[in-house]
């Protein structure tokens, strides 16, 4: 009886399972020694084979979603460093932070992308801090969104009616 | 031409409207797809909602093929991927566990359904063709999966394909979806006389960032700015007649008409009218092609609420760090730790933001990262809710064995 994945994909739980081959021929180092990626990354390097693609995007053990450094040359300004996440999640806080009166600066850029990590730099006016601006970002996106999600149910429903409307029964 | 606002290269300036948030018209729906135009948000946001419908929506797909006997003329792993790329459906999604947040050993019906596949061709001259319809859905204990649906009014009945399909058309979490007119489903191979396939089949929960098969759209239409009044792209053209070479989208009629003098191809700032660098796109023309593993509006709302996720997933984590990035649940080594403050100062109630046994580091996918944002409770999050999160184990590629003890953050002092 042979045993086969339809795709060699979930984090392997190793009970019934054999162990993947890949474990043994994976060579991994710290993030920060890498010189490609200037440090600062909480992911190991897979030289030889490709990496499981669940690395995009669960953490790694003890990693965190997001950190953040104080930019010591320039006064309110902080890098985040977003851990298993991509443009979806970098465009889209760099937009909305860019749209705010007490940003001076946003921008983010993916450094390497062999690696799920985005880097955030936000610099404020000083009215708030730009944790507080980012954590600000959020939480109008998730109210955006919620609008548009009761928008579109109501577009929805509209829509259904409007069809059962034109039909003969 | 004199009512033309050129001041926002035609797009209307309107913040009271862009205030009141995102508007979306339906052009069109079908029992998998949805046409809408989404005006009064950004092209981030937009595109953002995109990414995620495409990538990171939970659903359902074969992961794991057991194969019991196959004299067939495919190999076993042709097969296997044949399998983990036939569509079924979604219904309950939410309620499903990922396997590696499951309490089980391997998989248990929390987090899996089996499907078994046992047909052979015994004395038929011509090949005996297999179908998704002659999978059988199991529990794991072998138990047969009830379809609770009313015959002839599901959309496997294949006559219904102009209105959209509801979430009570599905057939169980895990079933093949059948949406042609003979009810068969998709092909999955061929047995001719004395060939035969034998197969057990393990469903798993997933998105469509670890494997496409987790994709629950076939493809996803997104349009900005037909007339290209924006210049962000640049339309190539061979001969003399651009206009004869780039024929107008269909989403045109949907612009405010151009003044004569500009032209479509060439873009925005033509004909002696000034370009406005500052406008920005604000009305996106989608088409959302899905496989029929869950209703088209599903889709929809699936990938809203997994973005909102994301922001909550990172609200949560932002206000456990001080303002110079120092984390206050650091120190602490309790494990009941007070659920971290909102912005606004509500406080929700993170479910079990820490696992036993982590040494106080907060679990990756800590149960329900935010109950304040709408529906489901603990479970049924974008990383799955369950808060115990059984490691991978030594020996994965995150255990302790040798290779990820340091990460950057875990070894810094201080924090
Ligand atoms: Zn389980």
């Amino acid at each position: 009886m042979a045993r086969d994945q339809a795709e060699p994909t979930e984090p392997k739980k190793l009970s019934g399972r054999l162990p993947s081959h890949s474990y043994h021929h994976s060579c991994g180092y710290s993030g920060v020694l890498d010189p490609r990626i200037g440090g600062n990354v909480g992911s190991k390097l897979e030289v030889d084979i490709a990496p499981d693609r669940y690395e995009l995007f669960l953490l790694g053990e003890g990693e965190k979603k997001v950190t953040l450094e104080v930019e010591t040359r320039v006064p309110n300004a902080a890098l985040f460093t977003f851990n298993k996440e991509d443009h979806t999640l970098g465009n889209l806080l760099r937009d909305k932070l860019t749209r705010s009166p007490h940003v001076l600066f946003a921008a983010y850029q993916v450094p390497h992308p062999l690696f799920a990590v985005f880097k955030l730099r936000v610099q404020t006016d000083g009215e708030m801090t730009p944790k507080q601006a980012v954590v600000q970002a959020c939480n109008e996106l998730v109210k955006e969104l919620q609008t548009l999600d009761q928008e579109f149910t109501k577009e929805w429903e509209l829509k259904k009616i409007s069809q059962e409307g034109g039909q003969d029964y | 031409m004199d009512d033309y606002d050129y001041t926002n290269n035609g797009y209307p300036l309107d913040d009271d409207a862009a205030d009141s948030g995102p508007r979306v018209n339906i052009r069109d729906c079908r029992n998998t797809t949805i046409d809408f135009v989404l005006s009064h948000t950004t092209l981030a946001l937009a595109n953002s909602i995109r990414r995620t419908i495409l990538a990171e929506i939970p659903t359902v797909a074969i992961d794991l093929v057991e194969i019991e006997s196959n004299t067939s003329v495919l190999a076993d792993e042709f097969l296997a991927h044949r399998m983990g790329l036939v569509p079924l459906s979604t219904r309950g999604v939410e309620e499903m566990l990922y396997t590696r947040d499951c309490d089980c050993d391997e998989f248990c019906d929390n987090c899996a359904v089996i499907l078994r596949l046992d047909v052979a061709n015994r004395n038929l001259d011509h090949n005996l063709k297999v179908f998704a319809r002659d999978l059988v859905a199991q529990r794991v204990d072998g138990q047969a999966i009830h379809d609770p649906r009313p015959r002839g009014n599901s959309t496997t009945n294949g006559h219904n394909h102009s209105a959209p399909a509801t979430i009570e058309d599905l057939p169980p979490r895990g079933v093949p979806v059948i949406l042609d007119e003979n009810r068969q489903g998709a092909l999955i191979c061929q047995l001719r006389k004395g060939q035969e396939l034998k197969l057990r089949c393990i469903v798993k929960k997933g998105i469509a960032k670890e494997h496409a098969k987790w994709a629950p759209t076939a493809a996803i239409g997104f349009e900005y700015d037909p007339h290209n009044k924006l210049r962000h792209t640049q339309l190539w053209h061979e001969g003399n007649d651009a206009r004869a070479e780039w024929p107008e989208s269909k989403n045109a009629g949907w612009e405010e008409p151009l003044p004569l003098q500009e032209d479509h191809v060439l873009g925005g700032g033509v004909g002696g009218v000034p370009f406005d660098y500052e406008a920005e796109p604000s009305q996106f023309y989608i088409s959302l092609e899905g496989t029929g593993v869950m209703p088209p509006d599903a889709v929809l709302h699936s990938g809203i609420r997994t973005l909102q996720l994301k922001l909550g997933g990172v609200i949560q984590q932002l206000s456990n760090l001080t303002d110079s990035g120092h984390d206050t649940t650091a120190a602490t080594n309790t494990m009941d730790s007070p659920p971290p403050e909102m912005n606004n100062g509500d406080h929700t109630a993170y479910g079990g933001g820490r696992t036993p046994g982590y040494g106080g580091q907060q679990t990756a996918y800590g149960g329900g990262m935010t109950p304040g944002y709408g529906g489901g409770g603990g479970q049924g999050t974008a990383y799955g809710g369950g808060g115990q999160t059984p490691a991978y184990g030594a020996g994965s590629a995150y255990g302790g064995g040798g290779l990820g003890g340091a990460t950057p953050y875990g070894s810094r002092p201080g924090y």
